[in-house]
């Protein structure tokens, strides 16, 4: 589902990424772990091309990408946004919209689903979330976790292939933070290749996943599910 | 060169129904149209063109007698344009009416721009003093400042004298000036005068005429046909009597007018049926009305200030929904990635903040004319609009960017376009921040308006003006105008406050 070569990201004179080489199969759960600057966002945000990069090439859900941005289109940059979805640290809900209204708007913008559609789909994520009751309410209405999991829902309303989580729990006390690890299991096991980015390792072990230590740019050991992963220095 | 291609675009534009653009042919839409269009500035007072006190909304005065008389000699109806009094020429130019008539004096200046018609009134120029001063010519006044009228021929006149001039555009602020000691002369007509000067306590008219000169009828350069027909006009007025029946009805006849014509029939017995049932009868004993106001605030000129009201508000509403697009247009210009979008908008910006926007309005009404001859309301409305679209699109900019980042990004990576993240997310949020910058520049936009007077909109400030001449006053229009100012922005201050104090409430940080 994801094959990540020789992937380079410089800022500067700095390199964020120095040549990260990964292989993750459909359906699978990797957790990225490590300290902080290590270039764990980064990697995440090159994944939907948030950000571009200068060396390697990057397969993710049957797109292509190449440094400095390829050629890719806009219509197919939209495409690949739509496969690959992406829950911020900072979560970034729309603050003019309702619970609702979040989760409805790119398919009904992006993929030009009927109102109708797009708010079954909603409903029925929202409902799994914990959140069924909480549709009409605002952003700033809600608990720190309660937009967790609005954001969460958002970001699986387009049926993505992969779901892409940068720090999901930092906010979130331990309790919280196990429920959000559940309900993301629940919500894409075996059928959403999960990719976080965490540095709290319990969580990483609550949702099962295969860790990938990631410090000063590079992949350090992991135990590899391909032996592939090995050659990453 | 350019002014070749102005001519060209001029000469191609038939949309112009008065535009001067081949010569001799006024005369010839004059009748078509089955009237004679004149202009003036009714804030000019009586008795030249003033609002009937009975009925505010229909105008009396002698110049108004001479118009109609003149009308039916050249068999088309006379009909009344607005301008202001110092635009009167650029406005003629234009094509906004066929005619001045307003106290327009002979001039040099006047006879290089315009055709000047035969005089149709001789007048004095009256040398006011304060009472008890010592100083009673202009050559006492030496070193002094002398009060008149901007663009009149006394302006001209005290040139060749050591004072120092001082312009007014009302005709009764310089004698309240003189009385207060800001100016230590006032020359001006002696029509004006009688009525605004020498009735005050402590005005003294210094008798006997400066100079004299003579009222005109103002006429565009290339129209030699209508300068004819107006003079044959006025020569069979004067000699048939006409004007000097309309003149004495208006007491205005004196010895001055005998040098309208070495022969001047006397009036005959009974008056023209067109004068006998004016409203008002001047005493003609007294060529002085009183400092008394020709009419008191009453429910007409209430009637009238919600008219200007009206016109104030529609102004405003229209020029703010044309700029707030086209300033929003400018704000993404100049976020946008495009180098000529961000130059563009830019400059454009500054120019319109950098320069007054009364130098704009003049630019779109009088200079702009050769190439787009824009209606009154339009070039205002216009005017106002691309003035505050500069405005608006700093306040939009500034909005946009106090979206927080990740709004945008969030929208990204759902897979939306620059359009749509712009549309259903930037926007929305942007709009609100902008609310309450928003309504304060649309309550500077109402005020702003005011402006638009000098391109011949009466909007409400500028009815306020007229009505103050006629009321001999500034005090009771000028708080009827206030208030109505008042009540039109004070809620939407209010409004500006309300909402600044719920975005305050509804911004919740994103948590971290």
């Amino acid at each position: 589902m994801i094959s990540i070569r020789n992937l380079v990201k410089r800022h500067g004179d700095r390199r964020a990424l120095a040549g990260v080489d990964v292989e993750i199969g459909a359906g699978e759960t990797v957790a990225v772990v490590g300290p902080s600057g290590g270039g764990k966002t980064t990697l995440l945000r090159c994944l939907n091309a948030l950000e571009d990069f200068d060396e390697g090439s990057i397969a993710i859900a049957g797109f292509e990408l190449a440094p400095k941005g390829g050629a890719m289109s806009p219509h197919r940059l939209a495409e690949l946004r739509t496969k690959v979805g992406m829950v911020f640290q900072e979560l970034h809900l729309f603050s003019h919209l309702t619970v609702l209204d979040n989760v409805t708007l790119a398919p009904r913008v992006v993929k030009g689903e009927s109102a109708e559609r797009a708010e079954a789909t909603a409903r029925g994520l929202l409902e799994q979330v914990g959140l069924g009751d909480r549709g009409g309410a605002y952003p700033h209405q809600l608990s720190g976790g309660q937009k967790q999991r609005v954001a969460i829902a958002r970001a699986l309303a387009q049926a993505p292939d992969v779901l892409l989580m940068d720090e999901p729990t930092s906010a979130l006390d331990p309790e919280t933070t196990k429920a959000v690890a559940r309900m993301v299991v629940e919500m894409t096991r075996g059928r959403v290749t999960v990719v976080v980015v965490t540095h709290q390792l319990d969580l990483a072990t609550a949702m099962g996943a295969r860790i990938l230590r990631l410090e000063h740019g590079r992949l350090a050991g992991s135990p590899p599910s391909d032996p592939r992963v090995a050659e990453s220095s | 060169m350019l002014s070749l291609a102005l001519g060209l675009l001029a000469a191609s534009s038939s949309a112009a129904p008065s535009a001067p653009a081949s010569p001799d042919d006024t005369v010839a839409r004059m009748k078509s149209r089955g009237e004679l269009v004149w202009g003036g500035d009714v804030q000019g007072g009586e008795p030249y063109v003033y609002e009937d006190p009975k009925d505010p909304k229909h105008l009396i005065g002698f110049e108004v007698d001479i118009a109609d008389a003149l009308g039916r000699r050249l068999g088309v109806r006379a009909r009344f344009a607005q301008a202001e009094w110092s635009n009167l020429v650029p406005t003629l130019e234009r094509g906004d009416f066929d005619v001045i008539m307003n106290g327009l004096e002979d001039t040099p200046e006047r006879r290089d721009r315009i055709l000047l018609s035969k005089p149709y009134f001789v007048f004095g120029e009256t040398l006011a003093v304060r009472r008890g001063q010592k100083q009673h010519t202009l050559d006492e006044l030496r070193g002094h400042r002398v009060a008149t009228l901007n663009q009149s021929y006394a302006y001209e006149f005290l040139a060749k004298f050591p004072v120092e001039r001082v312009l007014y555009e009302g005709v009764s602020e310089p004698y309240t000036d003189l009385e207060l000691g800001r100016v230590d002369g006032v020359l001006l007509d002696h029509i004006i005068a009688n009525r605004y000067g020498c009735v005050r306590k402590d005005v003294e008219c210094v008798a006997g005429d400066v100079t004299r000169g003579t009222y005109i009828i103002g006429i565009r350069k290339d129209d030699r046909r209508l300068r004819q027909a107006i003079d044959d006009a006025l020569d069979a007025m004067v000699s048939s009597g006409e004007l000097r029946r309309i003149l004495e009805h208006w007491a205005l006849w004196d010895e001055r007018q005998d040098a309208l014509a070495k022969v001047v029939p006397a009036p005959s017995a009974a008056p023209g049926n067109d004068v006998s049932n004016k409203t008002i009868a001047p005493d003609s004993s007294s060529t002085l009305l009183g400092p008394e106001p020709v009419r008191h605030f009453g429910p007409p000129d209430a009637a009238l200030f919600l008219g200007g009201a009206l016109i104030t508000v529609a102004l405003s509403v229209s020029a703010f929904a044309i700029a707030l697009p086209l300033g929003l247009v400018l704000a993404l210009g100049r976020l946008g990635r495009s180098n000529v979008a961000r130059w563009l908008s830019s400059a454009y910006i500054e120019v319109f903040r950098g320069t007054p926007l009364l130098l704009q309005l003049y630019v779109l009404y009088f200079a702009l004319a050769p190439v787009v001859k824009l209606g009154p309301m339009t070039a205002a409305i216009l005017g106002l609009a691309f003035n505050y679209a500069s405005y608006e699109a700093e306040i939009q900019r500034g909005a946009l960017l106090a979206v927080p980042r990740g709004q945008a990004e969030a929208a990204r990576a759902l897979g939306m376009s620059r359009w749509q993240a712009l549309r259903h997310v930037l926007l929305p949020q942007s709009m609100r921040i902008a609310l309450p910058s928003m309504t304060n520049d649309f309550v500077a936009l109402l005020k702003d308006s005011s402006l638009v007077s000098v391109i011949t909109v009466v909007e409400l400030t500028k009815r306020m003006t007229i009505a103050a001449v006629d009321l001999r006053g500034w005090l009771v229009p000028g708080i009827a105008c206030a208030a109505l100012y008042f009540a039109m922005s004070y809620p939407l201050a209010r409004l500006a406050v309300r909402l600044e104090q719920k975005l305050k409430r509804d911004q919740h940080p994103e948590p971290r």
